[in-house]
């Protein structure tokens, strides 16, 4: 068992033409929280994608917890693996969006054991007690049976943490989850993002909130044109910058 | 209007309802065949591969460019030319099934392609495979979205259904032809006609409403 | 003659689609009325009312006038629910843009809302333009088995009737698709840029 979560390795992925990651590599160790900052256009969400396999990727690996996944060798061919181990290989890692994405028809408790009962196969008493347990987390003990429609962004976003939380996942995903929110709902959601954090997680963010990135991670990545331009930890990046393009990013941001 | 009319109205009575009957019985078979048919096109247009895709949408387009009246005909008269001789209700149920059908594919399509692309992708982040994402994500939140269009298309073979009154199948239009034939009391008796359509229609448009309001999402 | 009726129609369309979203309720009730009424009812049963029925009332049509009247109404119906659709759709800020320059209410809607509207709601249109000349072609056919009060069983002749019919509604089908393929190029002409 290593202490290494994730490891990836000159990775490169490109949208046709269009080279988006050209050559990143990355390693999280158990309990790291490293939040990756840049501007659009950067990479940072496509490089998230693909950890969790949403993107494809041409070019390097990654492995979790020392295997690889998403392509293997067959006969010394670079191939992808079959959609079912896809399917597994994605239960390893928990991803919250920018738009939320719950399932819109069902309650939020709901939202949650949807994926316990029928990927980790789990009854249905357990799976509500779990359910419950990471709605407490997120601070919405007695909103088990509402409905998205009938909640705020913020609390939304939180019902999304809990139900990524609930798959017990080795490593969290975060896509700048609070771009979407109204000002004054932001803090609820980097509140318990901070205290799951605090739990142990192991959690790579993706954020604009500087402030925030400064306070919850241990190391801070700035990704610049599909490679990652700095890293260091949040003393290093936001204080004491040294690239040109790092500064000058960070002069037109909010810190 | 005479105390005749109602008095004629009364004595029609059976026949006015056997076809109102036969016109539900039609009606009814040809959607819930069609929905059925529909349902695996829909799905082939939707998730199927190159080739059945392109069958798929030859099929929908074809169907839907032609109109009911030449399915119903093609299904009665020209089938019999390759020896396939259905009987004037058989070809009824089966040119309005067809018709239903293509409609019926098309909205499938259109209700699956517009869930949202997060949703699919939440499912998949949660771990749920493909089967489990069309089930428990994707079609519920596209049935919502199609059955204002699906209760339109009832309604619409509902009306369709007047059509096979001409290879003799005896339904309401038939029915009232047949009746006027008696007692020359025309213009009556096609108001009955039309009365008891919109009543067919607005009875199934109301249905339709209270369902949409039952499973309307919060 | 189809496509005469159907643009009647349209205009009847346009002003009962108006009529639906009005604030006096009075047109709301008539024109809500006149559109679920006449969606619920088949054309045949409105064409057979109108050539058959209507004399009895004292109102005789010949074949195609009655044909005219009735799809024009049927179409009407159709129509105003598409427009319907397209005035909700506008957002409310360009009418009060109007009043705010100092256009009558009337003045808005002819030279503001409905150029709008006609470019926005041009492919439900045309989609509808399609299905109602089909029905119409329908409605066409039903006109020669009628004309007698003969039993429905269909004898020979009518059957050749048909049979020409059907290679007509080939052709018919065809057309279809020449207009749907028309529109289409109209609409892209016409639509407003992103």
């Amino acid at each position: 068992m290593t202490n290494r979560v994730l490891e990836i390795a000159n990775l490169e992925k490109a949208y046709g033409d269009h080279q988006v990651l050209k050559g990143v590599s990355l390693g999280l160790d158990k309990g790291d929280v490293i939040s990756i900052i840049g501007s659009s256009g950067s990479g940072k969400t496509t490089l998230l994608r693909c950890v969790n396999l949403l993107e494809d990727f041409q070019k390097g690996t990654i492995r979790i917890d020392g295997s690889e996944i998403g392509y293997h060798d067959v006969k010394g061919v670079r191939t992808k693996v079959s959609p079912k181990q896809v399917t597994k290989d994605r239960a390893l890692t928990g991803m919250v969006f920018q738009s939320f994405n719950l399932f819109p028809h069902l309650s939020a408790t709901d939202n949650i054991t949807l994926a316990l009962k029928r990927v980790q196969k789990l009854s249905k008493t357990e799976s509500a007690e779990i359910a419950q347990h990471w709605l407490e987390r997120v601070g919405l003990p007695d909103r088990g049976s509402s409905f998205p429609g009938q909640l705020s962004g913020g609390q939304q976003q939180r019902v999304a943490i809990a139900r990524a939380l609930a798959m017990n996942p080795k490593l969290m995903l975060f896509d700048e989850v609070t771009s979407a929110l109204d000002p004054e709902l932001i803090n609820e959601v980097l509140d318990v993002i901070k205290s799951v954090a605090a739990d142990g997680m192991t959690m790579l963010i993706v954020t604009h909130e500087m402030r925030f990135a400064y306070e919850v991670s241990n190391q801070v990545i700035f990704m610049n044109d599909g490679l990652i331009a700095e890293q260091g930890t949040p003393d290093e990046i936001f204080k004491n910058a040294t690239s040109e393009r790092l500064t000058a990013f960070l002069k037109n941001t909010k810190f | 209007m005479s105390t005749g009319f109602f008095n004629e109205l009364w004595i029609s009575k059976v026949m006015i309802f056997r076809g109102i009957y036969t016109c539900l019985f039609v009606s009814f078979s040809a959607i819930i065949l069609g929905t059925l048919i529909g349902i695996c096109v829909g799905l082939s247009l939707t998730y199927g591969n190159r080739f059945t895709r392109f069958l798929a949408r030859a099929y929908t387009d074809i169907i839907r460019g032609i109109p009911v009246l030449v399915l119903i005909l093609t299904f009665y008269f020209v089938l019999s030319v390759i020896h396939i001789n259905l009987s004037a209700l058989q070809a009824g149920i089966t040119s309005l099934a067809i018709f239903c059908s293509a409609h019926v594919s098309e909205m499938l399509r259109g209700g699956l392609q517009n869930v949202p692309k997060g949703q699919t992708e939440a499912a998949k982040a949660v771990g749920l495979s493909f089967f489990q994402t069309f089930l428990f994500v994707t079609l519920p939140q596209a049935l919502r979205q199609i059955l204002p269009s699906w209760i339109n298309t009832a309604v619409e073979i509902v009306k369709g259904s007047t059509l096979v009154s001409l290879i003799g199948v005896v339904e309401i239009t038939l029915v009232t032809q047949q009746i006027i034939g008696r007692n020359f009391l025309t213009m009556q008796f096609y108001a009955v006609a039309g009365l008891i359509y919109f009543l067919i229609g607005f009875s199934i448009e109301r249905t339709g409403k209270f369902v949409e309001k039952k499973v309307a999402i919060k | 003659m189809a496509t005469f009726s159907v643009a009647l129609g349209s205009l009847i369309g346009l002003v009962v689609a108006f009529a639906l979203v009005s604030k006096r309720k009075i047109f709301r009730i008539l024109s809500g009325t006149y559109v679920t009424v006449i969606r619920n009812i088949p054309l045949m049963i409105i064409i057979l009312f109108i050539y058959f029925g209507l004399p009895d009332a004292g109102f005789t049509f010949s074949e195609i006038p009655s044909f005219i009247f009735a799809l024009t109404i049927y179409a009407g119906a159709y129509l105003a629910e598409v427009f319907r659709g397209g005035i909700l759709a506008i957002h409310k800020g360009i009418g009060e843009a109007g009043m705010a320059i100092g256009m009558s209410n009337l003045q808005i809607i002819i030279f503001i809302k409905i150029p709008i509207l006609i470019r926005s709601v041009m492919p439900a249109l045309s989609n509808n333009y399609i299905s109602l000349f089909k029905d119409a072609s329908v409605a066409a056919v039903i006109a020669v088995p009628e004309l007698t009060f003969q039993t429905r069983k269909i004898n020979l002749e009518t059957f050749r009737t048909i049979e020409a019919w059907s290679s007509a509604s080939v052709l018919y089908v065809g057309s279809c698709f020449l207009i749907a393929y028309l529109l289409r190029r109209v609409e892209r002409r016409v639509a407003i840029p992103k």
